[in-house]
């Protein structure tokens, strides 16, 4: 069985940018132990961006969740919430050519998850059920240190991953988010 | 009335950045500034730090070249111990950047660039992207993909998934590369050099046909070059000395030590960037403007001294060079682009190289040594250009200055200079006050951005996204016109 693909994304020397990598690496404690002489069902990256040669991991996944922070656009009110975990698809949330800002960072050094995964099915004709985990963030100094406010969302997001890897391993029921 | 034209953010680079054209009285085209606009904080965040930790530190400052700075403050650790690196460290320290080069070079050419060359710039910016690219030819979209996994992979194999945690370090490296590694380098030498041949291929053909327009007004403009060449004058990327040479083929200075980069280069700053103004001491601001990266280092080197990657240089300096220099130097910012190719091939030829060699397999990569020095500076050549750092220590080995001196900001007049050209070139002049600017002419004055493909992330972080915006303004900050753009 293919394996589950775990992405963290972000700058562990950004303040709370680094929240995807810091749950990433916690991921892999969090998966089932293989059986002997099994490989993981979970494999693990942590990138500071998300870029092209990614997609074929990406296609041989039967899994996908990116982990990355998430900054509200200052321009619209949005009331305190907590890390999210949201599906992905190919073609609901950025319709190509709609002007959407993912598809500003298609042509970028950098790529957003659903180009990504788009690559993926395009290319190499993989179509792995995708998940978001977004950590709302607040503060991007040059410090290891996340804000007050995102340690204080970590424990709920390490139980939304959880939850993911454990929905989706085997005997598990599907995730649903 | 002076107005300015604001182009805001360019599109397919690092971080955040806005073009302002800015128009004279009679709305003449006067003045192209590339702003950057988040303060760089790096260098800052630096200080107070054990020097040994540089490499890790500054490899977390781009998420596209992490080797280029991890190697430069390897380098610098280096010199602080007074070391000499043992020969097999030196060369897995090559084969690490030879490979950062090609994974770099493939993604700007084969995802960055490829969509305006292959598709047109008239072509619908929905369209005009890496989806119309796949959908043009997915077979080279699929080949670029490989070639840059091919460099990535490289970088794997050495330093494992987290090259951040500094494989290099001062004194050498920390392991060796595994016989299964080369193995896997020599299997797939043969796909990337078949990707490569046939990008030329191609690229070649373009410049033939829609491309020969570019070529003369994207940034073709006399400046002199920067890069490493070795001691015998051939193309280096890691160790050597400096050269200096002008757009004439002059050799203007040779045999240069960073150690005495502030003696011949010094930065200038604008108050509208962010982005420091290197300039060549001796001609002072702006008249000191050069260029670093892959088109200066082909025009600083007598040759590369590998056959095909020879052969390819010849022909770029057949098809590009000028005249003044009887056919040595290019002086087409557009020419980046083939000088990426070209430095692919050398690349791959040095590649194949290192992995033959036995020296490579020697299991001594580290000279152990206490702090000997306080202040060193240390070089090497990332993808973009010439990459320099430069670190004052305390008695303890902590950081008490840095300086970072990167490609991006190097070439930083020099892409103003394409800017203004470009614009000069396709944009009416005079501005009439309601003109519109067609959306094409806008992605030419982009491109010539990309030509250089700056990357930000020394001095920025992509929180988020803006559309692009051109504004036209009064002196007075009065908006005359705007158009927006996703």
């Amino acid at each position: 069985m293919s394996p589950l693909l775990v992405i963290g994304i972000g700058n562990p020397l950004r303040g709370d940018d680094g929240v995807g990598p810091r749950l990433a690496a916690e991921a892999e404690a969090l998966a089932p132990r293989p059986r002997r002489g099994r490989e993981p069902d979970l494999a693990v990256r942590a990138v500071q961006q998300l870029t092209p040669e990614l997609a074929p991991e990406v296609a041989e996944a039967r899994a996908v969740l990116f982990i990355d922070a998430w900054l509200a656009p200052p321009t619209i009110h949005v009331p305190p919430v907590g890390p999210r975990l949201v599906s992905l698809g190919l073609g609901d949330p950025v319709p190509l050519g709609d002007g959407s800002p993912a598809m500003l960072s298609d042509l970028s050094h950098h790529l957003d998850p659903v180009t990504l995964l788009r690559l993926a099915d395009l290319l190499y004709s993989g179509r792995p059920r995708a998940h978001e985990l977004l950590v709302p963030a607040e503060d991007f100094p040059h410090r290891r240190r996340f804000s007050r406010g995102l340690r204080q969302r970590l424990p709920q997001a390490r139980d939304l991953l959880s939850q993911w890897i454990a929905d989706l391993s085997p005997g598990s029921t599907p995730c649903t988010s | 009335m002076t107005r300015t034209i604001v182009i805001d953010p360019v599109t397919r680079i690092e971080g955040h950045a806005k073009i302002s054209l800015h128009l004279d009285a009679e709305g003449r085209l006067q003045d192209a500034r590339f702003h950057v606009v988040e303060y760089r904080g790096f260098e800052k965040f630096c200080e107070g730090h054990p020097f040994t930790e540089m490499a890790g530190i500054t490899a977390r400052i781009c998420g596209i070249c992490p080797v280029s700075h991890l190697l430069a403050a390897a380098r610098t650790g280096d010199k602080l111990l007074a070391v000499q690196i043992p020969p097999a460290a030196d060369k897995l320290r090559r084969l690490l950047n030879l490979a950062q080069l090609t994974q770099s070079h493939a993604l700007s050419f084969f995802h960055l660039s490829s969509p305006d060359f292959l598709l047109g710039w008239e072509c619908d910016p929905a369209r005009r992207n890496v989806f119309g690219l796949m959908a043009a030819d997915p077979d080279l979209a699929r080949a670029g993909i490989r070639l840059r996994q091919f460099g990535q992979q490289i970088l794997e194999l050495l330093g494992g998934r987290k090259i951040h945690a500094a494989w290099a370090v001062p004194g050498g490296v920390r392991t060796s590369l595994s016989a299964e590694a080369k193995v896997w380098i020599l299997e797939r030498l043969p796909e990337a050099r078949a990707t490569i041949t046939q990008a030329l291929s191609l690229y070649k053909r373009l410049l033939d046909g829609p491309l020969q327009r570019e070529q003369r007004v994207f940034g073709d403009f006399p400046s002199l070059f920067l890069g490493l060449v070795s001691r015998e004058g051939r193309w280096e990327h890691l160790d050597g000395v400096l050269r200096i040479r002008a757009a004439d083929g002059t050799i203007v200075a040779d045999g240069l030590c960073e150690d005495d980069y502030a003696s011949f280069l010094a930065e200038a700053v604008e108050p509208w960037s962010y982005l420091k103004f290197p300039y060549y001491r001796p001609l002072g601001y702006p008249e000191g403007m050069y260029r670093v990266g892959p088109l200066a280092r082909l025009n600083v080197c007598d040759g590369i001294g590998t056959p095909w990657a020879d052969a390819e240089l010849a022909e770029l300096r057949a098809r590009s060079g000028t005249t003044d220099s009887g056919g040595h130097i290019v002086t087409s910012s557009f020419a980046y682009h083939h000088a990426r190719l070209v430095e692919i091939v050398a690349c791959l030829e040095a590649i194949e190289l290192l992995v033959n060699d036995a020296e490579l397999m020697d299991r001594h990569t580290r000279s152990r040594a206490g702090l000997n020095r306080l202040e060193a500076v240390g070089v090497s050549e990332a993808p973009r250009g010439t990459l320099f750092h430069h670190y004052r220590v305390n008695e303890q080995g902590l950081i008490e200055r840095v300086n970072l001196i990167i490609a991006t900001g190097q070439n930083n007049l020099a892409m103003n200079r394409t800017v203004l050209q470009i614009a000069r070139e396709f944009i009416a002049d005079p501005v009439a006050p309601d003109q519109e600017i067609p959306e094409p002419l806008l992605n030419r004055v982009e491109a010539g951005i990309r030509c250089f493909d700056p990357c930000l992330s020394c001095s920025t972080h992509a929180a988020g996204q803006m559309p692009l915006r051109l504004q036209l303004l009064a002196v007075d900050g009065t908006v005359l016109a705007e158009r927006s753009r996703p």
